[in-house]
């Protein structure tokens, strides 16, 4: 046999794969599956596949498949593997794909359009980048979201037992030692804790510490406060409530969520215009 | 015909799936690389920041194969407390299944696998180049199926190459589109990073180089924002001397400002061969080699999903706590093809390498496995730090395809586990500072408890140090802590560790375990061989404490804080020695204890067992587990 003939099987061959891979792995449920000739059913088309169709249909309105790289690569690319003996030209062969209408049977042309209007229509609706006083409003907005949690900086004396706290605890208000002389038990924690929120006070000392740090009394010995270890007499130095945020603690956290929600209402918006264009208005 | 040895290629897929000056004050021990202020919580002694360092979101086929859609921003979020959408999801796209941390992590990485973010990204992404091919088709259907032929083609062989989709000239269209997800990746970072004194989360950037044939896998931290434009895959840098080569020329040589490390993970899945003393010809190691394999591998992920790598009981039969959260097979292609199931060789644990890392010392002057400890969760789930044992989800998709119902049953293998923490001993919750507990190890793991363990070694730490106010401070000024060396030795005396550990304190409703006991582990070398030992220093290990396996209540006693100083009865000045300490709580119900009993699993009663909890009652399954942590060593040198 001569090459053409092991070419031509070979053809035969691939091509009688490539059906049965399309029609067991591609077939039931997967969106490669889709009509291709949908242009003229559109009542055909289910449901959940109709933003996709809107998609792609405006696409190919606006001739986005006509100045596509993506595009282009693959056409050329089919048109070698129909034509692989060929001598023309890519530009020729692209130009011979668009008259054939090619790019209007190809799942991937399609899907790279789809995707293509997508971010061509989040591009169109002007998301002006936010100034900071949009972004302080939305902060201001989603406060909840961004709020910074209460700190207290305090100091603590760990006892073994309850009792012998508030023994301490009542040696210092007899006026017999002023508590910052007293030991109390050993524990590898310091004595003197910086600043904290209730989530870092409960590392160190336990959830039930953290849960009652913040209401007792600053500038005096109180306590016993059971810890994860026993039970401390606490000395709150300073607190500080919960606040909302400066911008430019947070700018790049709130500019992300931000851009990321206008981009999805852009995206919406622009969707049901199209839809409405279609007779497809999506369900109430 | 077939060599265990094509069989092990052929199955290589299955790499995928599977000293110390006080700081005055007012000054930093850290060198600052970033224009930030310094944190609230800032104390030069030290906290313990919880974290993991080995996170896998929708860009990981193995993780996106079993329905996983938490993309990096997500995982962030889930790491600072939000809850997240997981797996199955509903024709509608909402999730059935949610999760959520007990309390956020203090810092997290999300080191999807490198190799795969410009491949899974075409198949992903309509209309890429590539989307269509028969391998994206595969994957989009039957995506397990496509993670053997994929992964089997890029990341389980000695010699990966790209798929031919990648296009010509060394895949450079699938690098390109790598820029995808990598890009996401970091900006995701700098999102989740607010400069805010409160520093309450640290991000950092990273990805997992996923070498073969057997799991080489390793995280790859950068120290801040300055990155590489792309990842050095194992497609590129197919061996780990390669991966070092290019973190050096491509971030620390290449791009000013950039400092990065690697950690390997589940050398207990390595065949033996994750830690060999071998340079990158295949000859006895030089110290030179020895120099940078430390400086790239200061730390070692000792615990994670697929099991712990401290020990084994073949290797280290007088420990019979290392009969932990470990897997029976020695590779994870040895899960799936018995007969390439072989016991576990010495070479595969943390423990052995430690003291080939001194005997390599004693021979080159450098040792190339002076490694630090940290775990993580290796989660599949995009859900860094789950890891509680009771209401365990699984770190996968149950091994299920995008968009299917879960199966009957437990969720996970029953010899996975919900992995671990990294903890690094920081003076601020930052890049800069966490960076530098990573680089000096003074870091630890746990099994996903937050306990807290300070461990430090000297000539003269008093006797007394535990009953005094000081601990931390005179352990800081006369000792070195946890991932030092002990300064040279002056006349007479054997060293004297203080170790002291505090009990998880818990979160409201889920109190810490108690703890049983404090450990020293020492390894030295004698007559040119690695020793061990393991000593018991604090604590009862015979205490009465139990769990009830039809309850999981605990009962006996307990503490809520050991400490105590040790001196090495057993010191030779002429031995090169480490030292590191363990931390054991009481017995608790293992996770799969939790689900088995919540799904009326029996053992007694055959009929209560239902599909899919059969190996609630298999033979081998261990129903309590001793949650723990280990400690980063401290060396030795005569």
């Amino acid at each position: 046999m001569t090459r053409r003939r092991y070419a031509a099987w070979h053809f035969l061959l691939l091509g009688g794969l490539l059906f049965l891979v399309q029609k067991t792995l591609l077939s039931e449920g997967s969106p490669m599956s889709s009509a291709l000739d949908g242009l003229d059913s559109m009542e055909q088309v289910a449901p959940g596949q109709r933003d996709e169709e809107i998609l792609y249909r405006e696409a190919l309105r606006r001739g986005l498949d006509r100045n596509d790289a993506v595009v282009r690569q693959r056409l050329i690319r089919n048109m070698r593997f129909l034509e692989p003996e060929t001598s023309l030209e890519d530009e020729a062969l692209y130009r011979q794909a668009l008259d054939l209408g090619l790019d209007r049977e190809d799942v991937v042309v399609r899907r790279r359009l789809v995707e293509r209007m997508r971010r061509v229509l989040v591009s169109e609706t002007p998301i002006v980048k936010p100034g900071t006083a949009e972004l302080q409003a939305y902060l201001v907005d989603q406060g909840e979201r961004f709020a910074i949690p209460a700190r207290v900086r305090l100091e603590q004396i760990h006892f073994d037992e309850a009792e012998a706290a508030a023994q301490a605890l009542a040696q210092i208000r007899r006026g017999e030692g002023d508590g910052r002389a007293l030991r109390g038990d050993p524990l590898p924690l310091p004595r003197k804790l910086p600043s904290l929120s209730a989530r870092e006070l409960a590392g160190r000392l336990g959830p039930d510490f953290a849960a009652r740090a913040f209401a007792l009394e600053p500038g005096r010995w109180t306590g016993p406060v059971p810890t994860s270890y026993g039970h401390s007499l606490v000395w709150v130095h300073e607190r500080s409530p919960e606040r909302s945020p400066e911008l430019e603690e947070v700018r790049l956290r709130v500019l992300g969520e931000w851009r990321a929600e206008r981009e999805a209402e852009a995206l919406e918006a622009a969707l049901e215009r199209l839809r409405v264009r279609a007779g497809w208005p999506a369900a109430p | 015909m077939f060599s265990k040895y094509w069989i092990r290629n052929l199955l290589a897929a299955g790499g995928l799936l599977g000293g110390l000056a006080l700081p005055t004050f007012g000054e930093d021990s850290f060198e600052r690389t970033e224009d930030r202020t310094r944190c609230e919580h800032y104390d030069a002694l030290r906290n313990p920041f919880f974290g993991d360092l080995h996170v896998h979101t929708r860009y990981s086929l193995d993780a996106s194969t079993q329905g996983t859609r938490t993309t990096p921003r997500e995982a962030s979020s889930f790491a600072r407390g939000a809850p997240l959408g997981i797996q199955p999801w509903g024709g509608d796209g909402v999730p059935e299944r949610q999760a959520q941390l007990r309390r956020p992590l203090d810092f997290a990485a999300v080191t999807d696998h490198a190799e795969l973010f410009g491949e899974t990204y075409l198949c992903t992404t309509p209309g890429a180049e590539g989307y269509d091919s028969l391998i994206c088709a595969m994957y989009r259907r039957w995506p397990r199926l496509a993670f053997f032929f994929m992964n089997g083609r890029v990341g389980g062989t000695a010699n990966p190459v790209r798929h031919r989709f990648c296009g010509d000239e060394g895949g450079e269209r699938c690098r390109s589109a790598a820029a995808g997800p990598w890009k996401e990746m970091q900006d995701a970072a700098a999102e989740a990073y607010d400069p805010a004194p409160e520093c309450r989360f640290t991000p950092f950037v990273a990805y997992e180089w996923t070498g073969g044939p057997t799991n080489m896998h390793r995280n790859v931290v950068f120290r801040n924002a300055v990155v590489p434009a792309l990842p050095t895959s194992a497609v590129e840098a197919t061996t780990a001397w390669q991966l070092w080569d290019s973190l050096e020329s491509e971030c620390r040589q290449g791009l000013p400002g950039c400092e990065v490390l690697a950690i390997p993970h589940n050398s207990n899945l390595s065949g033996g061969v994750m830690f060999e003393s071998r340079n990158a010809e295949g000859e006895p190691l030089r110290s030179e080699d020895a120099r940078k394999r430390i400086r790239n591998e200061p730390l070692v992920e000792i615990m994670q999903h697929k099991g712990a790598s401290e020990c084994s009981v073949a290797t280290s039969a007088a420990d019979e706590l290392c009969d932990f959260e470990s897997l029976d097979y020695d590779t994870f292609f040895a899960r799936f093809v018995g007969i390439l199931r072989e016991e576990p060789v010495a070479s595969n644990f943390v423990r052995p390498i430690l003291g080939e890392g001194l005997v390599q010392q004693d021979r080159l002057g450098a040792n190339p496995f002076k490694l630090g400890i940290l775990a993580s969760t290796d989660t599949h789930l995009g859900t860094p730090g789950l890891v509680m044992e009771d209401n365990y989800p699984g770190h996968g998709g149950a091994g299920v395809a995008v968009g299917k119902r879960l199966p009957a049953g437990l969720l996970d293998p029953i010899e996975y586990n919900p992995g671990g923490l990294a903890v690094a001993w920081s003076e601020e919750n930052s890049r800069d500072a966490l960076y530098a507990a990573f680089e000096r190890r003074e870091t630890y793991g746990t099994s996903g408890p937050r306990m807290r363990v300070r461990f430090f070694g000297g000539w003269d730490l008093p006797e007394d140090l535990c009953r005094g106010s000081d601990f931390v401070e005179t352990g800081y000024a006369r000792g070195v802590p946890m991932g030092g060396d002990l300064p040279p030795r002056e006349e007479g005396g054997a060293p004297v560790f203080a170790v002291s550990a505090l009990r998880d304190p818990g979160t409201p409703g889920h109190p810490g375990g108690l703890l049983q006991r404090l450990q020293v582990v020492k390894v030295w070398v004698e007559e040119g061989e690695a020793r061990e030992a393991v000593f018991d220093i604090a604590g009862d290990p015979d205490s009465d404490a139990t769990v009830d396996l039809d309850s999981c209540r605990v009962s006996g006693e307990g503490a809520e804080s050991l400490c105590t100083v040790w001196r090495d009865p057993g010191f030779q000045p002429s031995q090169s020695a480490v030292y590191y300490a363990r931390v054991l709580e009481n017995p608790s119900c293992r996770w799969s204890t939790w689900v088995c009993n919540e799904a009326g699993s029996d053992c007694a009663d055959p009929g209560s067992v239902t599909t899919g909890f059969e190996p609630c009652c298999a033979p081998d399954t261990r129903r309590s587990v001793q949650e723990r942590a280990w400690t980063s060593p401290i060396w030795y040198t005569p």
